[in-house]
């Protein structure tokens, strides 16, 4: 019975373009989350969390058709660990389901490994397929022109480099995220930033820029309070437009800004850096109507 | 017959195409690239803070603190050290038992300390603890009564938000093979510094500590650098500087960054042919110095109907070279044009050590 439908739609392939249906009615859409610096093994629960992923995935027209990347993106954007891992992990989604049109959501650190392949097309053989896929991604509070925190963690400290929870521990995707570095690899290596080639694909990101930490307001708790008064001291590297890690500066460094958190968030709320990937202030929901 | 020939010929090409191309990846972009700008030569960068390690016995004592505005943040942090074979990490410090006082050894007030556990949720969990000074004196001294080890060393780091006496660097960020000598100028405001009011180091990308010393705003070291390329990351020069603002002590730090470049590939002309249904295929030899992957980028152009030169199609090819190889890049265009055909705006890239060359 199967082997007869899959011969029935091959037959009406033709057909199905003889009449001039739309190629995308025909085209099997996939979304990846692509996390931020770290070592993850289960970012589905530990750096997304479920509620965030099953949102968005409910904008697909298969919702199954998603996928959670799990790399070391400690490593500098470009080692096998890092994009190789992602290139790994995409192609195996894209073969697995049949992907046409790739969405890649990504968060922080995590736009600028992606932007890696974008910009670097034969680096690895298996980019090429990548890119072709790629027609949008979404970079939720992307590092693209760094973080001077980075440059703070480093400074000083060449044996001990450590950041916690927003950078990992002494580790080269630290040092690549200082605000120099970031501004070569730009200049050089990576597209989609002023008077630098476009990338191949719509990159488009969403900003974080404020934290709310005040204790009587319940909106200060989403995404762990902990963390938002741990963005407060941070505060002291960054310039009033912010999301407590990353300056609104950089986020919008490459690609296009597609909205600054407070024009569409629920309650005009600020997206600090732990809530833009998190289900907080109707984020799922924005992200689930636009893939 | 001709014709015949013609296509029995680029047949033939297109098959030894296909198989030159198994070992090669081939990217052609959905548009024209634009050419690409000339390589980046220098860096620019401000800095606001300093750095500096103290040992214990200095923080028992006092150590001078340099703090000229409102909007400050000191951090200090226990610092890791090597003795005979060993790492050793000081206690964490006590923010209870720290405390700032002026030239007369009075007091003064703090308006924020930031105790470990605040740090860390800032995502400084290397013990640092943090203040913020609620008055300012060029005279502070920071100390402390815990009992710390004399030996122990510890990182004193200051900033100073928005500051108008930021330091300025502007470094040259290529540095060719067995060149010693790094261009790297340091302003603040109008101000230009002799060459005995900077400190220097130099860091290698593995986190070596080179000589260095500062010489008519150069960076001068005497052994040649070993490491090539960007893959393991940069070299890092690390400026230090004191001096007299307004009569106060500003003191500044900066790091910036370098890469250690040589050509490491070079190209002969490129030959194009003309092959049937608009594709076109373009032999680049070219010759290494390390063996390696490398790339080439470039765009293809013929010539309109007014005999104007027309871009055509960009394409990108990598594959493992170890002496003498040529890229094979095939084009496929829409566009109608003539020969003579060419390519134009060239990179090379040696994707072993990260290094990026203009082409011929």
């Amino acid at each position: 019975m199967k082997t007869k439908i899959l011969s029935l739609m091959t037959a009406l392939t033709p057909v199905a373009l003889a009449l001039g249906l739309s190629q995308s009615a025909m085209a099997a859409q996939g979304v990846a989350f692509v996390h931020g610096t770290g070592q993850q093994t289960d970012a589905y629960n530990d750096y997304w969390t479920g509620s965030f992923v099953n949102t968005v995935r409910q904008g697909l027209p298969n919702t199954s058709n998603y996928t959670v990347i799990n790399c070391d993106f400690e490593q500098y954007m470009w080692a096998d660990g890092a994009a190789g891992c992602l290139a790994g992990q995409l192609t195996s989604f894209i073969n697995n389901k049949n992907i046409t049109e790739l969405t890649l959501i990504t968060h922080s650190n995590g736009g600028n490994v992606v932007r890696w392949i974008l910009s670097n097309p034969t680096w690895d053989s298996r980019y090429p397929n990548i890119i072709n896929k790629v027609t949008r991604t979404i970079a939720l509070a992307p590092s693209s022109g760094g973080t001077p925190l980075a440059d703070a963690v480093v400074a000083g400290n060449s044996f001990e480099q450590s950041l916690g929870w927003l950078l990992g521990y002494g580790n080269d995707a630290v040092k690549q995220q200082q605000v120099s570095w970031m501004a070569s690899y730009n200049a050089q290596w990576l597209h989609g930033t002023p008077n630098r080639p476009s990338l191949p694909s719509h990159f488009e990101s969403v900003v974080g820029s404020d934290v709310d930490s005040a204790i009587w307001d319940s909106d200060s708790y989403c995404g762990g309070y902990q963390n938002q008064v741990g963005l407060e001291v941070t505060q002291n590297w960054l310039d009033s437009c912010s999301d407590g890690f990353l300056n609104c500066s950089s986020q919008s460094l490459a690609g296009v800004v597609w909205f600054t958190d407070k024009s569409r968030t629920q309650g005009s709320e600020p997206l600090s850096h732990q809530q833009s990937r998190r289900n907080c202030f109707g984020l799922p929901n924005i992200l689930k109507n636009r893939i | 017959m001709i014709n015949k020939l013609t296509t029995l010929t680029a047949a033939i090409m297109l098959v030894s195409t296909a198989a030159q191309a198994n070992d090669q990846t081939v990217y052609q972009f959905p548009q024209v690239q634009p050419a690409l700008g000339a390589q980046l030569q220098t860096l620019e960068k401000d800095s606001v803070e300093y750095w500096q390690k103290v040992s214990g016995k200095e923080l028992k004592r006092g150590v001078p603190v340099f703090v000229n505005q409102a909007d400050n943040f000191i951090r200090i942090a226990p610092k890791a050290r090597f003795d005979n074979g060993e790492v050793f990490k000081p206690h964490g410090l006590q923010l209870d038992k720290l405390s700032v006082r002026d030239d007369n050894f009075r007091q003064m007030p703090m308006q924020t300390m930031v105790a470990q556990e605040q740090m860390e949720n800032a995502g400084f969990n290397d013990g640092s603890v943090g203040l913020k000074l609620g008055q300012v004196n060029g005279k502070a001294m920071l100390r402390t009564s815990q009992a710390l080890n004399d030996n122990d060393t510890y990182l004193l780091h200051v900033i100073e938000k928005g500051s108008s006496n930021a330091l300025h660097a502007k470094s040259q960020f290529r540095v060719k093979d067995h060149q010693q000598r790094v261009a790297m100028q340091l302003s603040m405001g109008k101000k230009r510094f002799k060459d005995s009011d900077v400190q220097l180091t130099l860091s290698s990308p593995d986190g070596e500590k080179l000589d260095v010393r500062y010489e008519n705003g150069e960076a001068v070291f005497n052994f040649p650098l070993e490491t090539l390329g960007a893959v393991n990351g940069y070299y890092e020069l690390e400026a230090s500087v004191n001096t007299k603002v307004n009569g106060q002590t500003v003191k500044r730090s900066i790091k910036m960054p370098f890469v250690h470049s040589m050509q490491t590939i070079s190209m002969d002309k490129a030959k194009v042919t003309a092959l049937s249904n608009n594709k076109y295929q373009a032999k680049v030899p070219v010759q290494v110095t390390e063996s390696g992957r490398f790339a080439i980028r470039a765009t293809l152009t013929g010539k309109g109907d007014k005999g104007e030169r027309i871009k055509l199609a960009t394409v990108e090819v990598a594959k493992q070279i170890d002496s003498y190889g040529s890229f094979t890049m095939p084009f496929a265009v829409t566009q109608a044009a003539k020969a003579p055909f060419e390519l134009v705006d060239i990179e090379l890239t040696d994707q072993t050590r990260m290094l990026k060359f203009a082409g011929e």
